[in-house]
């Protein structure tokens, strides 16, 4: 198929140049024979006129001057090969003879008859040199305009076979893109599907989740407060009835109880935050962070700790969401403090990384930065109980207090030397902008 | 000194040229007529050399002056209204009938013969052989006023016994060649020319039947009103024109076989005169 598409053009030029050649022919034929009709139809006349004064000169008996009028005539007509006049007896009048200049001569012949029985025949032989020179120019200008039509069409015909080839391979390679694109826009529709799939598998497990999470942390609370409530009214109730040894035990019961109510409460606070809708406003962070440590003073006046911070650090989030990003971090670096005489709490500004965020450091404990990125998963410790309380869920649910304004949050800590976490909130539209 | 020798040298000079130059001025030029037996031009070209000879040797301007017919030239001539006159033998035969004699200066003398020859022609595959045979046949003649052409051979026949009746068919027609070409042509069966004419036409096809009587040929003849002297000054001229050094040159221009001039008297055309007569009275 492709062979006959490649030789399909040529073989159309050879047929339309074979056509013109044969018009070309044809019409410089067509040229030459009517010229030479004309030509002969003029030599008829000549004739006649020629016989038509020679007869006069005949029948007046100017018989010399018939000798000179052919002289005459012959040589003032370069088109005339030859011109003679014969008596009926044979006799030969003057003749004009010149040597032949072309391959075609027009011959004619006229009869005169004049006077008494007189009778010659005239005979004219001519090679118009003209209209040979004519039709050689016109074959010439024929056989150029020719040559360069002909010229022109392979070029032309070159030049689009040449097109046809770089068309179609750049077809076939548009063609294995297009296919490529289908099949890549297959792919990621069918990713998408998937993804959408998954996304809203996980959405939906996730939701159930947190709903069964949210359930199990409030559905636990009542029997905890039944547990801590009747142990309470026993050691208060029952005192003397029980000793020391039961009195102890219950105790143990109450704080398990409370333990476990902390835990519950830090649950149910993990699954507020990703439940809860995000309300954005302009927020002034150090404000809250003032309350936050209004607060933290207040559960523990004895402590005399080093509060620096910036003041008028506004953002765009959600209020009780960064309430709880800063009661977490805030009371860590509180409770990490805790043994250091000069506990130093500082929230502030940096360009990190060339990122504007937040930090708050201490100079507490800090840990060691090979456990650091299990740091934000929920129930993961790196101190025990004894040394720091807690349940192992605020990071968690600073993380996610972050993610949840599409932000981030990393640590730079180690151990006796304090940690700083870093982050970024959205910057305020008309305040400071971070 | 000097400047009245110039003054006098130029006032010299002036008298001189004012003296001679009158002379030549008032001096009328001589009229040389010729029968109009060839074209203008033609005649022109052959008789300006002579002109300009007989100019020098007159010591006056002589013109060529060309006939429109040949019965204005006999007129002219006859009333003397030319000087010089150059005539065929049958065209002064006819000017003295009818004028009267002109003074003779000299005739052509052709091919070193005096007088002039013509030929009755026809072709060499004719079947006729001597003019008898010419009865009921097609005859050309050249001019009507033709000594050669016309007069004698018409003469010749007649004396034959073949009239121009007895003819089936004449023509004149207007010169030597005319007839031998019509001869050739086939024509007509027989034709009159001069014999220079038949023998430039012989090869191709010609033949003599007969040869007409010696005739003397062309002539000069001056005005019966030209002085004495100057008749013979024009008579010595021309019948010296070949010892001349370029006679020669002159003679040719006007006839290529012209030899000489010769003198001439009238009785020389005495003969030609009857045949003149007898053709005149046959009309």
């Amino acid at each position: 198929m492709w062979r006959l598409r490649s030789t399909l053009p040529w073989l159309l030029l050879t047929i339309i140049l074979l056509l013109l050649l044969l018009s070309a022919v044809l019409f410089v034929r067509y040229q030459w024979q009517q010229e030479f009709q004309i030509k002969q139809r003029s030599s008829e006349r000549e004739l006649q006129l020629l016989a038509s004064l020679i007869r006069n000169d005949l029948q007046t008996g100017n018989y010399q001057h018939v000798d000179k009028l052919i002289d005459d005539w012959g040589s003032n007509n370069i088109d005339i090969r030859k011109m003679q006049l014969t008596a009926a007896n044979g006799y030969q009048f003057n003749k004009f003879e010149r040597p032949a200049s072309t391959s075609d001569p027009i011959a004619s012949t006229a009869i005169i008859n004049y006077g008494y029985r007189g009778e010659a025949r005239l005979e004219l032989i001519k090679d118009f040199i003209g209209v040979q020179v004519r039709h050689r120019y016109l074959s010439w200008q024929i056989g150029i305009m020719y040559t360069v039509v002909a010229s022109l069409l392979t070029a032309l015909t070159c030049a689009l076979i040449r097109y046809q080839k770089k068309s179609a391979a750049l077809l076939r390679q548009v063609e294995r893109r297009l296919l490529a694109e289908a099949e890549l826009q297959s792919h990621n529709d069918s990713l998408e599907e998937a993804v959408a799939s998954r996304t809203a598998q996980l959405a939906s497990i996730n939701s159930e989740l947190e709903a069964f999470s949210y359930s199990v942390s409030h559905d636990l609370r009542a029997p905890l407060r039944a547990i801590d409530g009747f142990s309470m009214a026993l050691l208060e109730d029952c005192s003397q009835a029980l000793d020391q040894t039961c009195r102890d035990y219950l105790n143990r019961v109450r704080n398990g109880a409370q333990k476990m109510g902390h835990l519950i409460d830090d649950l149910l606070q993990l699954s507020r935050v990703t439940r809860s809708e995000l309300q954005l406003k302009e927020t002034n962070l150090s404000l809250v962070a003032e309350t936050v440590i209004k607060e933290l003073r207040q559960s523990d006046p004895v402590r005399t700790i080093n509060i620096s911070i910036t003041p008028n650090l506004w953002v765009r989030g959600d209020p009780t969401l960064l309430e709880i990003l800063l009661s977490n971090l805030l009371g860590n670096a509180w409770k990490f403090t805790r043994q250091r005489p000069d506990a130093t709490i500082e929230l502030g500004t940096l360009i990190k990384d060339n990122k504007a965020c937040f930090f708050i450091r201490d100079n507490g404990v800090g840990f060691d930065m090979k456990y650091s990125a299990k740091l934000f998963t929920a129930f993961q410790r790196l101190h025990s109980i004894e040394q720091f309380e807690g349940t192992g869920i605020g990071l968690a649910t600073v993380q996610r207090v972050i993610r949840k304004h599409g932000c981030s949050i990393w640590v730079d800590a180690s151990i006796d030397a304090g940690a700083t976490f870093y982050f970024t909130l959205p910057s305020s539209d008309t305040r400071q902008a971070m | 000194m000097n400047q009245r020798l110039h003054i006098l040298l130029a006032a010299l000079v002036l008298l001189f040229s004012t003296a001679t130059q009158p002379v030549v001025a008032a001096t009328e030029p001589l009229i040389l007529a010729i029968h109009p037996y060839l074209p203008e031009a033609e005649l022109k070209q052959r008789f300006t050399p002579l002109a300009e000879y007989l100019s020098r040797m007159l010591e006056q301007p002589v013109v060529v002056r060309i006939g429109r017919n040949y019965d204005e030239h006999i007129d002219a001539v006859g009333r003397d209204q030319v000087d010089i006159a150059f005539m065929g033998p049958a065209l002064y035969i006819k000017m003295v009938d009818k004028y009267g004699s002109k003074p003779l200066l000299a005739r052509f003398e052709v091919n070193n013969s005096p007088n002039l020859y013509g030929v009755i022609i026809t072709r060499k595959d004719s079947p006729i052989q001597n003019i008898k045979q010419l009865q009921n046949k097609r005859f050309a003649f050249g001019d009507q006023e033709s000594t050669m052409s016309h007069i004698v051979p018409r003469y010749m026949l007649t004396e034959a016994g073949i009239p121009v009746s007895a003819l089936s068919a004449y023509k004149f027609l207007g010169s030597h060649y005319n007839v031998a070409i019509a001869v050739l042509a086939g024509d007509f069966d027989a034709g009159a020319v001069k014999r220079e004419v038949f023998l430039e036409f012989e090869p191709r096809g010609l033949r003599v039947l007969a040869q007409t009587p010696a005739t003397p040929d062309h002539l000069f003849v001056t005005s019966a009103t030209m002085p004495v002297s100057t008749i013979d000054k024009l008579r010595k001229a021309l019948l010296q024109l070949s010892k001349q050094p370029n006679g020669k040159e002159i003679m040719t221009a006007m006839h290529k076989e012209l030899t000489s001039l010769i003198p001439v008297k009238e009785s020389d055309y005495e003969q030609l005169r009857t045949i003149v007569h007898k053709i005149e009275a046959d009309h």
